[in-house]
C-alpha cells in the first residue's frame, strides 16, 4: 500500500478536494489488496477518481485514504488482472496494489475505473495549476517592474488603458475555439469574476440570488461518474447537497423549503446534467439515515422543508442581533427583504431570536419591532454595581 | 509645503489647478474603463451564450473545465441550461427541458416575492420567464410552465397553481389561501386593487369580514397598502401585468 496515505474527509463524508480537483469516477463495493495477495482492512467501500488521485473511503464514511497520481508510472498505470469470476486490476502505485470491484457490475466498474485513471493521467490537471500560478507570478513580476518604471499620473492611464487592451484581447482569442477556451479558461474567469465585482456593485438585495452566483458545488454529483448506479449516486447526492445546504440554510434561519433548495442546488451545481425532482426528494430524504445533521420536515401547512435545529447552532440569531444593531431595530419586514425570505418565516425567526435573548420586541400601534437585546448587559452591569 | 518656498497665492492657486486636472483625468480613466468594460461585457456574454449551446456535450465531459465555464456563466449571468424541447420532451414531458424551466420559475418566484407576497398570476410569470429568456430558448408557453410545475410537485414545496376569479395564479409560499382572501383576490381582476368598499358591493360582506381579509392580504405582502387615495386600496401586484419587472 505504498503512497496511500489517510486523507480529510468534510463533515458529510465526502472527499475534502484540493485546488482544481474534480471527480470523474465513484465505484461502490471495491476491495483493496497489497501485490503480494494480503488482506487490508480496506474491504467492500467507496473508490473515486478525481482529476489528481484514487482515494478509498471506508463504507461509514469516516475516514479514507488517498494516492496521488503522479505516483504513477507514465505508462502501464493500471493492469488487468480479471478472472471469469472476478473484476480486478492491478494499479501500479510503487510495486502495485490489487483492486478488486466486487460489485454485481465489476466488469463495467473495472472499465471505468481504468478509463477515468488513464484518462486523468493523460489530462494532468495538476500540472495546468502549476503553471498557472507561475504565469501568475510572472506576471505580477512583470506588471511590479512596469509600475516602478512608470509612475505618476500618465503611468496610471496608460496601464488601465493596457489592461484594458489586454482584456479585449484575452476575450477575442480565448472564445476563438473550445481548445483555446480550455486553455484560458483560468485567465477568463478571473476577468467574468471582475466584471462582476465592477458591474454589480450596487449589489443584489437578495440573498438567495445572490448564492445563485457563486458556483458552490464546483465537482458535482453525476450519474455518469456514479456508473448509473442510483444507490450510490442518490447517497453520493445526499452528502454533497447536506454539505452544500448546511451553511446557506442556516444563513436563512434553518429552513428553506424543498423547492427553494432545490433551485439553489440547480443552480450551484457546474453541470448542465440536472438532478430530477425525484432524485432530490429522495437524496434529501436520506439525510436522516446518513446521520448527515441536516432533515427534511414536513411544516404545519404541509410543505416539505430542509431543517437544520438552529438552536443548537446559534449564528441565525446572532446575525439578526446584528443587523438590530446596524439598524438601531428590525421588524419582520427588514428581515424578509434583506434575507429573501417569506415573511413568515421571518417572523418565526425574530421571534426564536427573542426567545434565545438575542432580541427584545417593541410592540406598538405600529408594528411589531425587534431591538438588539441590552437588557443582559444591563443586568450584569447593575448586579456588578451591586457587588 | 516643501521648505524654502512661501505658500502665496499663486501657489495655492496652481496647487487647486493641479487638484482639479488630476481629478479630471481619474474621472476620465473610470469613465473610459467602464465604457470598455460594457463592451467586453456584451462580447463575454454573448459568445459564452453561443459556446454553451455549440458545445454543450464537451463541455460537459470535461469536469475540469466544465467548473470554469459554470464558474464564468455564473459570474457574467449567462444561464448555461440550454436545453430544447425536442419531440420526446413535448410529447411525454420527460427531460431536461422542463427540469430546467422549473429552475427559472422558482427564480421567477424567488425574485418576485418582496413584491407580491408569493402570489404571481400564470400570465405574468410567463412573460417574465419570456423576458429573461436569452436567445437560444425557446418561447415558453403557459402550458410549459404548468408541466414544469408539475415536475415540482414530487418536491412538496408548497408550489401551486389554482384559480383566483378567471386566472391562473401560481403560489409559491405555503400559505393558506381561504375561499374569503381569493374571493377578494378575484375582485383585482379589472382593477388591480381592491378596496374595503369594492368588497361590499360586491360580496357584500360585513365589515368585520372585510377587514380580517385586508388584514391578511397585508400581512402576508400579498397586497400593498395606498393610503393616498380617498379610501385606503390595496394593490394585487402579482396579478397586475409587468409587475414583476419591478425588482
Amino acid at each position: 500500500m505504498e503512497h496511500f496515505t489517510t486523507c480529510e474527509l468534510t463533515q458529510a463524508g465526502t472527499l475534502a478536494t484540493l485546488e482544481g480537483e474534480y471527480t470523474t469516477a465513484s465505484i461502490d463495493k471495491v476491495t483493496l489488496v497489497t501485490h503480494d495477495k494480503k488482506a487490508t482492512p480496506h474491504v467492500k467501500g467507496l473508490l473515486t477518481v478525481t482529476t489528481h488521485r484514487v482515494v478509498w473511503t471506508d463504507p461509514t464514511r469516516r475516514r479514507a485514504i488517498a494516492a496521488p497520481l503522479t505516483a504513477l508510472p507514465s505508462s502501464l498505470q493500471v493492469v488487468d488482472k480479471s478472472n471469469p469470476l472476478r473484476a480486478r486490476v492491478i494499479i501500479n502505485f510503487g510495486r502495485g496494489v490489487r483492486v478488486n470491484f466486487e460489485s454485481r457490475n465489476g466488469p463495467r466498474d473495472r472499465e471505468r475505473f481504468t478509463a477515468a485513471v488513464q484518462d486523468a493521467c493523460a489530462r494532468k490537471e495538476w500540472k495546468r495549476i502549476a503553471e498557472q500560478k507561475a504565469k501568475e507570478a510572472a506576471e505580477k513580476e512583470r506588471m511590479g517592474d512596469y509600475v516602478r518604471r512608470r509612475a505618476g499620473a500618465g503611468g496610471v492611464q496608460d496601464r488601465v488603458r493596457m489592461q484594458n487592451m489586454q482584456r479585449r484581447d484575452a476575450i477575442n482569442s480565448g472564445f476563438a475555439s473550445i481548445d483555446q477556451l480550455r486553455g484560458q479558461a483560468e485567465d477568463l474567469v478571473k476577468i467574468a469574476r471582475l466584471f462582476r465585482s465592477k458591474t454589480n456593485s450596487s449589489g443584489e438585495d437578495n440573498e438567495l440570488l445572490n448564492m445563485m452566483a457563486e458556483m458552490g458545488i464546483e465537482s458535482p454529483v453525476t450519474k455518469e461518474a456514479t456508473g448509473g448506479n442510483v444507490a450510490v449516486y442518490r447517497e453520493e447526492l445526499s452528502r454533497q447537497i447536506s454539505h452544500f445546504l448546511r451553511k446557506r440554510v442556516l444563513t436563512v434561519g434553518g429552513l428553506m423549503t424543498l423547492t427553494d433548495a432545490y433551485c439553489l442546488t440547480m443552480r450551484n451545481r457546474a453541470s448542465t446534467e440536472l438532478v430530477s425532482p425525484e432524485d432530490f426528494r429522495a437524496a434529501c430524504g436520506a439525510f436522516g439515515r446518513l446521520k448527515l445533521g441536516i432533515e427534511v420536515r414536513r411544516l404545519e401547512s404541509g410543505v416539505l422543508a430542509v431543517y437544520i435545529d438552529s438552536t443548537k447552532d446559534r449564528s441565525g440569531a446572532q446575525a439578526l442581533c446584528d443587523m438590530a444593531m446596524e439598524m438601531t431595530s428590525i421588524t419582520a419586514l427588514d428581515v424578509m427583504q434583506k434575507r429573501h425570505m417569506p415573511i413568515q418565516r421571518a417572523l418565526a425567526m425574530l421571534r426564536e431570536a427573542e426567545a434565545l435573548g438575542y432580541l427584545a420586541r417593541d410592540e406598538t400601534t405600529d408594528g411589531l419591532r425587534f431591538f438588539p437585546n441590552g437588557f443582559d448587559a444591563l443586568l450584569k452591569s447593575s448586579k456588578e454595581g451591586r457587588a | 509645503m516643501p521648505p524654502g518656498r512661501r505658500p502665496g497665492r499663486a501657489s495655492i492657486r496652481e496647487d487647486v489647478r493641479r487638484r482639479e486636472e488630476m481629478a479630471k483625468r481619474g474621472a476620465m480613466i473610470s469613465a473610459e474603463t467602464a465604457q470598455h468594460m460594457k463592451m467586453q461585457l456584451r462580447t463575454f456574454s454573448t459568445k459564452l451564450e453561443q459556446f454553451a449551446i455549440d458545445h454543450k456535450d464537451e463541455i460537459q465531459r470535461d469536469p475540469a473545465f466544465r467548473a470554469k465555464f459554470h464558474s464564468m456563466c455564473a459570474s457574467i449571468g449567462v444561464d448555461p441550461l440550454t436545453s430544447r424541447k425536442g419531440k420526446w420532451s413535448d410529447l411525454l414531458g420527460v427531460g431536461d427541458y422542463y427540469y430546467e424551466l422549473a429552475v427559472r420559475i422558482i427564480e421567477v418566484c424567488v425574485a418576485t416575492r418582496p413584491t407580491n407576497g408569493g402570489i404571481i398570476s400564470l400570465r405574468e410569470l410567463v412573460s417574465a420567464l419570456r423576458i429573461r429568456r436569452t436567445t437560444y430558448t425557446e418561447n415558453v408557453s403557459s402550458d410549459d410552465v404548468e408541466r414544469a410545475l408539475a415536475k415540482l410537485n414530487v418536491l412538496e414545496g408548497g408550489f401551486k397553481v389554482m384559480m383566483i376569479g378567471h386566472r391562473k395564479v401560481v403560489q409559491s409560499v405555503p400559505v393558506e389561501l381561504s375561499v374569503d382572501h381569493t374571493n377578494a383576490l378575484a375582485i383585482s381582476e379589472e382593477t388591480g386593487y381592491i378596496s374595503a368598499s369594492a368588497l361590499r358591493e360586491k360580496l357584500k360582506w360585513e365589515k368585520e369580514r372585510i377587514m380580517t381579509t385586508l388584514r391578511f392580504l397585508l400581512e402576508h405582502e400579498i397586497a400593498w397598502l395606498d393610503l393616498q387615495t380617498s379610501e385606503p386600496t390595496y394593490w394585487i401586484l402579482g396579478l397586475m401585468s409587468g409587475s414583476s419587472t419591478f425588482t
